[in-house]
């Protein structure tokens, strides 16, 4: 079995892939599997070639045995079909409704969220500040999905109100596991079993730990707290986050904290 | 075995497991619910479904919540007829084809819908304090909301976006009928993802927006000629579910624009 993935170190849904596979026994790049790199800061994902492996014009783009396969949700459950063990779902069918249900949720509401603070903070004056209006445009009009997320945006990111909202989503989402491990027990998302659900939502905070923003959850909601700090401490975590994949190591030139962002722009 | 769905007549996530259940041949019970009296928000639907969105699908007790995880639940629990590729990598490929649609025209449907019906029917004419009120209320897509606003509707723009959304979606339908030869999106077998776009190309359909598939997209037109005349389909938009019949009153002269 050859696995092979295009892919970026900072990108949260490569991220996840990642994860998911060192928890299925593949820790290893290189090694137990094969990395493309795809170099997002020159948008190598909008390049024909790469268009025609991925339309969608975006990372992680996973091939098995030279079979071609995009979205990472989908990527995790085929990832679970042909690599039964260990199960990262649960075995009966409302149980696996349940963690979908979650899967759903997490790719609706933080995995948009967090893209924000990214760009805010990070990605939108590293990548845009010195172009025109009309050069943004024509890069937003390239992409095949995720047009409106840029035309939201402008050269400078995100103003007050989509960071302010993009918080209250992922204070919603840490609110939510810190209830359901109180509800369930603990110490996972869905009670004793480790599921993909924990290795989907972990880039995503991860990622907000990386930009400054634990203070959304480290204050007061301990369950949520202990939980990441667990998620930190499995095996799986650090072949994923290998050094150089977290964003402020990836672009220590632009890197600046949410308090420092905060007290500079007020919010 | 009991089998409730919490749902409305013209919601086309409501729509969508209705199709399956109609596609399952499957009995269930109604509980029809009215967002204007602001039955989705209530504490009692809240504890079912913690979005405050429809559908919910309550079996044996157990409630299961979004579409399209109620979709899959259905299948793994009523095989046949089978909905769902059995091999991995069909089955893989389904799985992609339903995220996006859950990305793009799943979203995308909502932006003509709230400025040519749910925005004047519901929004126009409310208190500008009900209105941020109700928005504040929202677990989720409050942002949508609020891109919205409750007069002016969404930007020209944003409604470009939609509809070139939808246009895409359709020309993917287009191609994929084209190199599985069809007559389904995924080949010969009718999947879970010919159940779950149909509700979203009715709904544009019923908007006045069959142009954008009509005039030269050949196989999406065959393709959604097809999905109209199998039963589910009529079973699913039982009368008074297309918002057209709905609202009439947002459709003087029988088009979009």
């Amino acid at each position: 079995m050859k696995i092979e993935m295009y892919q970026a170190p900072q990108s949260t849904c490569s991220q996840k892939v990642r994860v998911t596979l060192a928890e299925k026994g593949l820790p290893e790049m290189n090694k137990d599997w094969v990395e493309h790199d795809v170099d997002l800061g020159k948008f190598e994902q909008l390049e024909p070639d790469y268009l025609k492996i991925n339309p969608n014009g975006v990372v992680p783009t996973f091939v098995h045995d030279g079979t071609i396969l995009v979205e990472s949700s989908a990527i995790l459950e085929y990832l679970e079909e042909i690599i039964p063990n260990p199960p990262l779902m649960p075995d009966t069918a409302v149980g696996r409704a349940k963690m979908r249900a979650w899967m759903r949720y997490i790719d609706e509401v933080p995995t948009v969220a967090v893209r924000v603070p990214t760009f805010a903070n990070m990605l939108a004056p590293m990548r845009f500040a010195k172009a025109s209006n009309d050069d943004f445009a024509a890069h937003a009009d390239r992409l095949p999905l995720r047009k409106q997320f840029y035309q939201r945006m402008s050269q400078k990111g995100f103003g007050k109100d989509e960071l302010e909202y993009a918080e209250f989503q992922i204070r919603q989402t840490c609110e939510r596991i810190d209830a359901a491990i109180v509800e369930l027990g603990g110490p996972w998302i869905m009670g004793d079993q480790y599921t993909m659900v924990d290795a989907q939502v972990t880039p995503l905070i991860d990622r907000m730990d990386d930009l400054g923003y634990a203070f959304l959850w480290e204050n007061d909601l301990p369950e949520m707290t202990a939980w990441f700090k667990r998620i930190q401490e499995r095996p799986s975590y650090a072949a994923a986050f290998y050094p150089g994949a977290r964003i402020s190591e990836r672009y220590p030139e632009v890197y600046r904290t949410a308090s420092e962002l905060k007290a500079e722009r007020g919010y | 075995m009991a089998l409730e769905l919490y749902h409305s007549g013209h919601s086309t996530c409501s729509q969508k497991v209705r199709i399956c259940l109609a596609e399952k041949g499957i009995e269930w019970t109604s509980h029809e619910l009215h967002f204007a009296t602001g039955d989705h928000l209530t504490p009692e639907y809240l504890k079912l479904n913690p979005n405050g969105v429809v559908p919910t699908l309550v079996h044996d007790g157990e409630p299961i919540i979004e579409s399209s995880v109620i979709v899959e639940y259905l299948d793994e629990i009523f095989p046949e007829p089978s909905l769902v590729p059995r091999a991995p990598l069909p089955r893989a490929r389904l799985r992609v084809w339903m995220r996006y649609m859950e990305e793009v025209p799943t979203p995308a449907v909502r932006v003509p819908s709230f400025n040519q019906v749910f925005r004047p029917l519901r929004y126009e004419n409310m208190p500008e304090e009900e209105f941020q009120e109700r928005v504040e209320k929202l677990p989720l897509r409050k942002a949508f909301y609020r891109r919205m606003g409750r007069i002016d509707g969404f930007a020209e723009s944003e409604v470009d976006n939609a509809l070139g959304q939808i246009r895409q979606t359709a020309e993917r339908v287009n191609a994929a009928v084209i190199q599985s030869g069809g007559p389904w999106i995924l080949g010969s077998d009718y999947t879970l993802i010919d159940v779950t776009l149909t509700p979203l190309i009715q709904r544009m359909a019923d908007l006045g927006y069959a142009k954008l598939w009509e005039d030269d997209l050949p196989e999406m037109t065959a393709w959604f000629g097809r999905i109209q005349m199998r039963p589910s389909f009529d079973i699913a938009f039982y009368p008074g579910t297309n918002v057209s019949e709905k609202y009439p009153q947002f459709f003087k002269d029988g088009d979009a624009e």
